[in-house]
């Protein structure tokens, strides 16, 4: 665990230095993220001018939910997007190296490149919510779980990049199936209610990523007892190592079967 | 010497290949797939004894990269068995991969946009390389691969040769007890690989390390190997140390005598010895190593004799008519 942090520190001060390198593509980069929010939010607003509430949410809760997952969302894209690159290392060839060093090559994917873009997407998260935070005068208490909840998020999104990613050791074409981590969050952004039963049943059972936002909604906006937001780390621990052992079977795959 | 460190047991390994039916797309896409088995690796059983060092030989396709694969675990053999240093490298990865260093020539192990030292400082943590052996490493590679003037530099920027010198030693940074180096200087011109060669002579005279080397290049692995292992179409055809192997196919040399006049005589051919005279040489070839003391003796009791040569076949040679030999 030790070795991991350090690894973890090493890499990041890594990611750091290469964005001396490429200075120019990261501010643009985080430009561009940032523009993209703003027109969505924009439009968010701009809805909301004509409507009182979207089924039963104001504005400023449906904000909420949103800046929830974003933040959660975020994290992950900032430090572990790149288990969904693991489709053009095997095409490439280039995932054998991480098979001959003594840790695992899950973590190695992880740790072998970071998305500074990403910046961006957890800044404008953090100014979301807490904009949501303070119009709704959110008692300060619930500051104690928001660290979890938004680090349950996070590795619901990876849990859910993970199992995509293991398609890829199946089939020797390069599939984007991985990619679908990022629009599974335009969905997860709002509240679950206000989608059909189909979708419902998809994110809290199938990629419970619903749940990350929407209980905490819950529990402030719908007075269901706080205790359930327990569910949420749960939910988050068990979904990621299911994952990871979907993982590792798709590679005894690709150990059987090469390329 | 003396312990085996990897012994390999009946392995074989297929693979499972889609043919690719006639037809258009459409047709393709929802016929019934067709797949045929081939023979990687066919049956192969070889052990190596720590220390070694150890060439691996064979055509393109002759199933190299395949044992290459199942030896450091990254693939799973279809039959058979497969022990590093008394472990299954597939199914015990991350111990047996504390134990060995990897180069694959055409693939880089070092992160493209860093220098080879800030790669080599990530490996150090990686493999949780104590401080004092990490200096020590890097101060000796350093010197032996004349790296000072590049080890700064972002690998993106390094020439082929220059590249693969920190590959290399980026493979033993953590003083490996096996060492596998699938073709590593494929492309590089002879001083790269002079210098690959010295580093690889230095780190045997010191050091306990068994390396497994494949190479296109045979002279290379002869002047390095103390073993060759042969393989074709998925077969071992030949094991054996180098210097028995050479012994084995020295046996017809050919000797070059430049004669001053033009009176020769007393050789006789026998077995099959073939005598050529061609304007003051004579040549015997295809003669035994037992013969040559012989010749060369009667020759000169009876000639005026300028220049001798003794031409034995070259390496190259020897494996070529191996592999033409056949099973």
């Amino acid at each position: 665990m030790k070795k991991r942090l350090l690894y973890f520190c090493k890499s990041f001060k890594i990611n750091f230095d290469e964005l001396e390198i490429y200075d120019k593509d990261f501010i643009f980069g985080v430009l561009g993220v940032l523009v993209e929010y703003l027109s969505g939010l924009l439009m968010m607003f701009f809805i909301y001018d004509f409507v009182e509430d979207i089924n039963g949410w104001s504005l400023d809760q449906v904000l909420f939910f949103y800046g929830l997952n974003l933040v959660g969302y975020s994290l992950w894209s900032c430090f572990f997007i790149n288990t969904i690159t693991l489709p053009y290392y095997i095409q490439r060839g280039e995932f054998d190296r991480f098979l001959v060093r003594p840790e695992s090559p899950l973590f190695q994917i992880m740790m072998d490149s970071f998305d500074d873009d990403s910046w961006g997407e957890l800044v404008t998260g953090l100014i979301i919510l807490c904009y949501s935070w303070i119009r709704l005068r959110i008692p300060p208490i619930y500051f104690l779980a928001l660290p979890i909840i938004v680090v349950s998020g996070c590795l619901i999104y990876l849990g859910i990049s993970i199992i995509l990613s293991t398609f890829s050791f199946f089939t020797i074409a390069q599939a984007d199936v991985a990619n679908i981590t990022m629009e599974v969050k335009e969905f997860a952004k709002y509240p679950l209610t206000i989608y059909p039963k189909v979708l419902q049943i998809i994110f809290t059972v199938v990629f419970p990523i619903g749940i990350v936002a929407f209980i905490p909604g819950m529990v402030l906006f719908r007075q269901i007892p706080w205790q359930l937001l327990l569910v949420i780390p749960l939910v988050a621990i068990v979904f990621f190592v299911l994952s990871t052992r979907v993982w590792y079977l798709g590679l005894k795959h690709y150990g059987g079967t090469g390329t | 010497m003396g312990n085996e460190i990897i012994t390999v047991n009946r392995l074989s390994k297929q693979y499972h290949v889609r043919i690719i039916t006639e037809g258009n797309i459409i047709k393709r896409i929802f016929s019934k797939k067709k797949y045929k088995e081939i023979d990687a690796l066919n049956d192969v059983s070889f052990s190596i004894q720590e220390g070694q060092y150890v060439g691996v030989i064979g055509n393109n396709g002759a199933g190299k990269s395949t044992l290459i694969k199942l030896l450091t675990g990254i693939l799973y053999p279809t039959a058979g068995q497969v022990s590093v240093m008394g472990r299954d490298p597939f199914n015990d990865r991350i111990k047996n991969n504390r134990n060995i260093g990897v180069v694959f020539g055409q693939k880089t192990q070092l992160k493209w946009d860093l220098s080879p030292l800030e790669s080599y400082d990530l490996l150090k943590t990686i493999y949780g390389i104590d401080d004092e052996t990490y200096k020590e490493n890097i101060k000796k590679f350093v010197g032996l691969f004349e790296m000072e003037d590049f080890i700064n530099n972002p690998v993106r920027s390094l020439s082929l040769g220059q590249r693969m010198k920190c590959e290399i030693a980026a493979a033993f940074l953590h003083n490996p007890s096996i060492v596998f180096l699938d073709e590593p200087t494929i492309g590089l011109d002879v001083f790269s690989k002079d210098s690959i060669l010295r580093f690889l002579r230095s780190i045997k005279e010191e050091s306990n390390v068994t390396l497994i080397l494949t190479t296109h290049d045979l002279e290379e692995m002869n002047s390095i190997c103390d073993r060759l292992i042969i393989i074709d179409k998925g077969r071992i055809i030949e094991e054996d140390t180098i210097e028995h192997f050479t012994e084995r196919f020295t046996c017809s040399k050919s000797i070059v005598f430049c004669i001053e006049g033009d009176i020769w005589k007393d050789i006789n051919p026998i077995d099959n010895e073939v005598l050529i005279v061609d304007n003051g040489k004579v040549i015997v070839s295809n003669v035994r190593k037992e013969r040559v003391n012989e010749i060369i003796s009667l020759m000169l009791a009876n000639n005026t004799i300028n220049d001798v040569q003794i031409i034995e076949p070259n390496f190259t040679e020897m494996v070529k008519k191996r592999i033409n030999e056949g099973d």
